[in-house]
């Protein structure tokens, strides 16, 4: 993209990375680790505001007569993006991170509104790469207000979710990873894909300490 | 910064506030107009994302607070964000790519059939539209009831009753969005525009910006 003089706070980084998940997965154990990585920034949930931004791009999209066309589209998203860069991440313009990025778990549950979602971030934040927190599900229906839900149905709501997540993965395999907090609870080394997706480096030793810290805020 | 888009000397816009009720065909007549329809669902989707961000517990008590949220909580940032700015960002936005006036153009106009919005859905959206231009104008087609009942009920394909419940609804909001904007807002009882003594909107309606 050439927009770096019309859309500067969306261009300053040089990629995105959006943690997707759902509540009390330990993805925030995830948000803390990425923020120890050198080069790195990364924010906590913002009221689905980037999901009402989305829903405007697709809303232009449906209406836009084919002689405004894809760069109007473009140029529509590109502004809204970095209007959500801008007011909501926030990133120091004195101190740009190289890899910016928020946590979410306001996801949309239906599989066409859940793809539109991702496919906007995708296609208008340079570089933008997705990491599919999961947990147990059993385990996460024990937690805090999960557990005063039906535990089946909250299974079978998070069984979904994962389903969604692993679907868009198989369909865009280059878009990001699957990070699982049971696998790397167990064995630091599965966080490895986790930093490679943000171009950080990976010390064992370093990650396990930041590990075994973050944990202890979830646990 | 002025809190509008775009100040004086741009093409100032008209918004046109009306329902399926409406004969828009009246719109047709007017000298210089360049309007756009069906952005509804567009608008009201930037004006939500203003209100998620505005609006939402932790982000707006935390950044109440005014304290360093850190990378171990949940809102990381939150007191960072900046709703007053995404608004700004977002009028600014519909000016430019929303009722995106080509170039020349005269007087740029977007019609809203409303959508249903409720009263705050619809306060929410006309005060986002308002801010992107100083000297932009909201006009509420109000026509009579009975025949916009029965073209709406046609359009829509619902009972006159309901078509009529719907207009009512819709309709009573021209005092509150009156009050809202002031001057800036004008009623068009709907027909017969120009032929009205109302002086100030009909220099509106034929004003070329």
């Amino acid at each position: 993209m050439s927009g770096a003089v019309y859309y500067p706070h969306l261009n300053r980084p040089e990629a995105y990375l959006i943690v997707v998940s759902y509540g009390l997965s330990g993805d925030l154990v995830v948000q803390r680790l990425l923020n120890g990585a050198d080069g790195v920034l990364m924010r906590g949930e913002n009221g689905d505001t980037l999901g009402a931004l989305s829903d405007s791009w697709h809303e232009a999209a449906s209406v836009a007569p084919a002689a405004e066309g894809f760069m109007w589209l473009n140029r529509l998203g590109w502004a809204l993006a970095d209007s959500f860069v801008e007011t909501v991440l926030t990133p120091d313009p004195t101190q740009p991170p190289l890899v910016l990025g928020f946590r979410e778990i306001r996801w949309p549950e239906n599989p066409v509104a859940f793809r539109q979602r991702l496919d906007f971030i995708a296609g208008f934040f340079p570089g933008a790469r997705f990491v599919f927190h999961t947990r147990n599900p059993a385990d996460v229906a024990q937690i805090g207000w999960w557990a005063e839900q039906d535990a089946d149905q909250v299974i079978a709501q998070l069984e979904a979710r994962d389903s969604l997540f692993a679907a868009y993965l198989r369909d865009h395999p280059d878009r990001g990873i699957r990070l699982h907090f049971d696998d790397y609870r167990q064995d630091p080394e599965a966080l490895r894909p986790l930093y490679d997706l943000a171009g950080a480096p990976f010390d064992p030793e370093r990650v396990a300490q930041d590990l075994a810290a973050a944990l202890e805020g979830v646990e | 910064m002025s809190r509008f888009a775009q100040p004086s000397g741009h093409p100032s816009p008209l918004f046109f506030i009306g329902h399926d009720g409406v004969d828009t065909s009246p719109l047709a007549d007017l000298p210089g107009l360049f309007l756009r329809d069906g952005r509804d669902r567009m608008i009201a989707a930037l004006s939500a994302a203003c209100h998620q961000l505005e609006e939402t517990g932790p982000l707006a008590g935390l950044r109440a607070a005014g304290q360093p949220t850190t990378p171990a909580q949940p809102w990381f940032g939150a007191e960072r964000t900046d709703p007053e700015r995404l608004r700004a960002r977002l009028a600014s936005l519909i000016h430019a790519h929303v009722i995106d006036p080509p170039p020349g153009t005269r007087r740029p106009a977007l019609l809203s059939r409303q959508i249903f919005w409720t009263w705050e859905e619809c306060r929410a959206a006309t005060e986002l539209m308002m801010q992107s231009h100083a000297e932009a104008r909201l006009v509420l087609l109000c026509p009579e009831t009975k025949p916009a009942s029965a073209l709406f009920s046609e359009r829509r394909d619902w009972s006159v009753d309901a078509a009529h419940r719907a207009i009512a609804t819709m309709q009573s909001y021209a005092k509150p969005l009156r009050k809202q904007f002031g001057a800036r807002c004008l009623i068009w009882q709907m027909p017969g525009h120009v032929a009205t003594p109302d002086a100030g909107l009909r220099q509106t309606l034929m004003a070329e910006s």
